[in-house]
C-alpha cells in the first residue's frame, strides 16, 4: 500500500511475481480441502469451577452438575462466611463438605459465578480478586430468576471479566457446554 | 463448541430447513435499489436462501422477484427480455409478470388461457431505502415493513453496499458481534480510516486492550457491552445491538456515521455481507460517501462489474506482508471488511464448531447462538414468532458513551440504544 496525492491508501497490484498456491488460502478454504485438516484434538481438558453464590443458584447448579461435564467442578458458596474480612471464602460442595475457596482454585482455567440475588457479591468480590491474581479467568452469569438484575449485575460488575444476563434457565449449561466446562 | 447437529441446524437455510423457515419469517435485504435502476432494465439473478431467483422492475416500475427458471424448458429468465409489463423467455416467447403469473404463451391459443395455469414462484420486493426487500415465507405472515433506521432516513443520510462473503453466514455474522477481535486485528485502522480515526473514543481503545464484556438479552436479540478504563472513576462503553436473525450495529466514532451489517445466507457456504453507514441527523458529506465508495469503513473495493471484493481468496486478499511489519495493518491485509472476511472465509465455508475452544470473552457469540437455537426451536414446535420481527425490535442504536463505574450500560443507556427521530447518536 501507499499513499496517494490526497494521503488515501492506494491498494497494490495484484502480484503477477508470486502465483497463488495450491495449498494457499484460495484452495485450503473450500469444503473439499477441509477434509485434510488434521484430526487430532486441538486443546487440553478445561478445568473450570462454578460457584453458586446464593441459594437460587445452588438450585440451578444441582439441575445440571450430573450432567456428562469434562473438567467441571461444582462448588456453592456457604451461607455463613467469618472469615471474608480475612480474604477467606468458604465454600462446599453438592454434599456439604466444607471446602477453601484459596485451594479449590488450584489448577483452576476459569471460575464462573452464578447469582440469582446480590448476597453473595462480597464473596464474589475476593473470589474475583483471587482468580485474577492467579491470572484465572472470571465469568459472572445473573440468572432469569434473578429479582433485582440490575443490582446482582451491579454486584458482580467489579469481580468478574466477562458478566452474562441470562434470561433463560437454559443458558447456563449451554454456556459450559460452549465452553467445554 | 457446538455438536455437529446444532452447527447444522443453525448453518442451514435452505427451505426445507429449520433455519431456513425461520429466515423466511423476516424480510431480508435481497438487491440494492441500484441494481434495478429505471423500468425495464435488465433482470438480474439472485441466488438467496439457496433459491435460484430472478428480479426485475417493469414496465410500470413494479418490481418482481421470480424463480429463474422458465416453466417451458427450463431456460434461465436472465436471459429473458424485459418488456412491455413482464420478463420473457427468449427460448419461445413465454413471458411472466412481475408476481411470476405467466401472461404469455405465444404458442397457444389466447382463448385456451393455458398461461394462467402456468405460474413461477415468486416473492414480494419491496424499496425502502436504497435496498430492495424480499419476504420469501408464507404471506399470511407478512411482517410490517423493515422499520431499521439506517434505511429510513432520508436518502442522502444514508449509504448501503454489499459484497460476496465465501463462507456461510452464521460465522460472518459471528464477527459482528465478537467485539474482542477489535483492538487486535482492526487496530491498524483507528488510526488511519477517514471514517473512523479522529474520535476521542480511539483513545481508550489504544489505551485498554483488554475489554470486560457485560452480555444482556433484549426484546430483539442482545446488547453486548464492551468497557475500556476511561477517566477516573468511568468506563467507556461500547455497546453493539444484535438483532434475530443476522443484523448488527458498530458503535459509532465521534461524529463519523454509524456503520452496520446485514448477514444474508446465499447458500449454506456464501452470503452478503450487507453494509450501511448513516447518520441519524445530518446528510452524509461528499468525502464521507467518496469514502466509502473507495472502500474505507466498513465498505470494500471489488472486482470491477461484480460484488466480489478486490480483494478475495484467489489472490490471497492481497496480502501485504510489508504494510504488517510497518504496523500498518494488523493482518496484512487492508480495509476493515476484508480483514473480516478474509479470516472469517479461512475458517472454512462452513466452520466447524465442534473443534472450536471458545473463552468466556466469547459470550456473545454463545448467547446469540443459544438465542437463535431457542427461537427456531420455538418456531419449529408451536410456530412462535422470533424475536427481530416486531418493528419495535427493529429500532435500535448503538452507542458509545463514558458512564461512571457503578452505572448499569442499559439502563444508562435506555434511550441512547433506541431510535430516537431528530436525535443524533451518542457517541464519544
Amino acid at each position: 500500500m501507499h499513499d496517494d496525492d490526497d494521503g488515501f491508501y492506494v491498494l497494490p497490484p495484484p502480484s503477477t511475481e508470486r502465483p497463488t498456491l495450491l495449498n494457499s488460502c484460495a484452495r485450503a478454504a473450500t469444503a473439499a480441502e477441509a477434509a485434510f485438516r488434521v484430526p487430532y484434538p486441538n486443546a487440553l481438558r478445561r478445568d473450570s469451577r462454578i460457584i453458586a453464590l446464593d441459594r437460587g443458584a445452588a438450585h440451578q447448579i444441582s439441575a445440571i452438575s450430573e450432567d456428562p461435564w469434562q473438567g467441571a467442578h461444582f462448588l456453592i458458596l456457604a451461607p455463613v462466611q467469618p472469615a471474608l474480612a480475612a480474604n477467606r471464602v468458604d465454600l462446599s460442595d453438592e454434599s456439604g463438605t466444607p471446602l477453601d475457596c484459596s485451594a479449590e482454585l488450584v489448577g483452576a482455567d476459569v471460575v464462573v459465578m452464578v447469582a440469582t440475588t446480590d448476597e453473595g457479591a462480597k464473596a464474589a468480590t475476593v473470589i474475583g480478586e483471587m482468580a485474577r491474581s492467579r491470572g484465572v479467568m472470571t465469568a459472572g452469569i445473573v440468572l432469569a430468576n434473578a429479582k433485582d438484575a440490575d443490582e446482582v449485575m451491579r454486584s458482580l460488575r467489579m469481580s468478574a471479566s466477562v458478566l452474562v444476563m441470562a434470561s433463560d434457565a437454559d443458558y447456563l449449561p449451554a454456556m459450559l457446554s460452549a465452553l467445554r466446562a | 463448541m457446538l455438536t455437529r447437529e446444532t452447527n447444522e441446524l443453525l448453518t442451514q437455510t435452505g427451505a426445507d430447513t429449520p433455519m431456513g423457515r425461520m429466515f423466511r419469517r423476516y424480510w431480508m435485504p435481497a438487491l440494492l435499489a441500484s441494481e434495478l435502476p429505471e423500468n425495464d432494465s435488465p433482470p438480474v439473478r439472485v441466488k438467496l436462501m439457496g433459491e435460484r431467483l430472478v428480479a426485475f422492475r417493469d414496465s410500470k416500475g413494479r418490481y418482481g422477484l421470480i424463480d429463474e427458471f422458465c416453466a417451458h424448458r427450463g431456460v434461465s429468465l436472465w436471459f429473458g427480455r424485459n418488456e412491455e409489463g413482464g420478463l420473457r423467455c427468449p427460448y419461445h416467447g413465454w413471458k411472466y409478470d412481475h408476481t411470476g403469473q405467466c401472461i404469455e404463451v405465444p404458442s397457444e391459443a389466447e382463448e385456451s388461457g393455458f398461461c394462467k395455469k402456468v405460474k413461477l414462484k415468486g416473492y414480494p420486493l419491496i424499496k425502502v431505502g436504497d435496498i430492495l426487500w424480499t419476504h420469501m415465507g408464507d404471506p399470511a405472515e407478512r411482517p410490517p415493513l423493515p422499520a431499521w433506521e439506517f434505511c429510513n432516513v432520508p436518502a442522502e443520510q444514508t449509504y448501503s453496499s454489499k459484497r460476496w462473503q465465501e463462507c456461510n453466514w452464521l460465522q460472518a455474522m459471528e464477527g459482528g458481534i465478537d467485539s474482542s477481535h477489535v483492538s487486535f486485528l482492526h487496530s491498524g485502522s483507528l488510526k488511519t480510516d477517514p471514517l473512523f480515526k479522529g474520535a476521542k473514543g480511539n483513545k481508550y481503545n489504544q489505551m485498554d486492550k483488554k475489554p470486560v464484556f457485560e452480555v444482556v438479552d433484549a426484546p430483539g436479540g442482545l446488547f453486548i457491552g464492551a468497557r475500556r478504563n476511561a477517566e477516573e472513576g468511568h468506563f467507556y462503553w461500547r455497546i453493539t445491538p444484535w438483532v434475530m436473525p443476522s443484523f448488527t450495529m458498530v458503535p459509532p466514532r465521534g461524529d463519523h456515521p454509524v456503520h452496520g451489517h446485514f448477514w444474508v445466507p446465499i447458500d449454506d457456504e456464501n452470503c452478503w455481507a450487507w453494509s450501511f453507514d448513516y447518520h441519524p441527523t445530518r446528510a452524509l458529506s461528499d468525502e464521507e460517501r467518496q469514502s466509502m465508495i473507495d472502500g474505507y469503513g466498513v465498505h470494500n473495493q471489488y472486482v470491477p462489474g461484480t460484488f466480489r471484493p478486490l480483494q478475495n481468496k484467489d489472490n490471497d486478499y492481497l496480502m501485504d506482508r510489508d504494510a504488517q511489519r510497518r504496523g500498518e495493518t494488523y493482518s496484512g491485509v487492508w480495509g476493515i471488511a476484508m480483514q473480516d472476511a478474509s479470516l472469517q472465509e479461512s475458517m472454512g465455508p462452513i466452520v466447524d464448531r465442534t473443534k472450536e475452544n471458545l473463552v468466556s470473552t466469547d459470550n456473545g457469540i454463545i448467547m446469540a447462538r443459544h438465542r437463535l437455537k431457542r427461537a427456531v426451536t420455538a418456531l419449529m414446535k408451536s410456530g412462535a414468532t422470533p424475536p427481530g420481527i416486531d418493528p419495535e425490535h427493529q429500532k435500535v442504536r448503538s452507542v458509545a458513551a463514558v458512564l461512571p463505574k457503578d452505572a448499569p450500560f442499559v439502563d444508562n443507556c435506555k434511550e441512547d440504544l433506541t431510535v430516537r427521530p431528530g436525535v443524533k447518536q451518542t457517541s464519544v
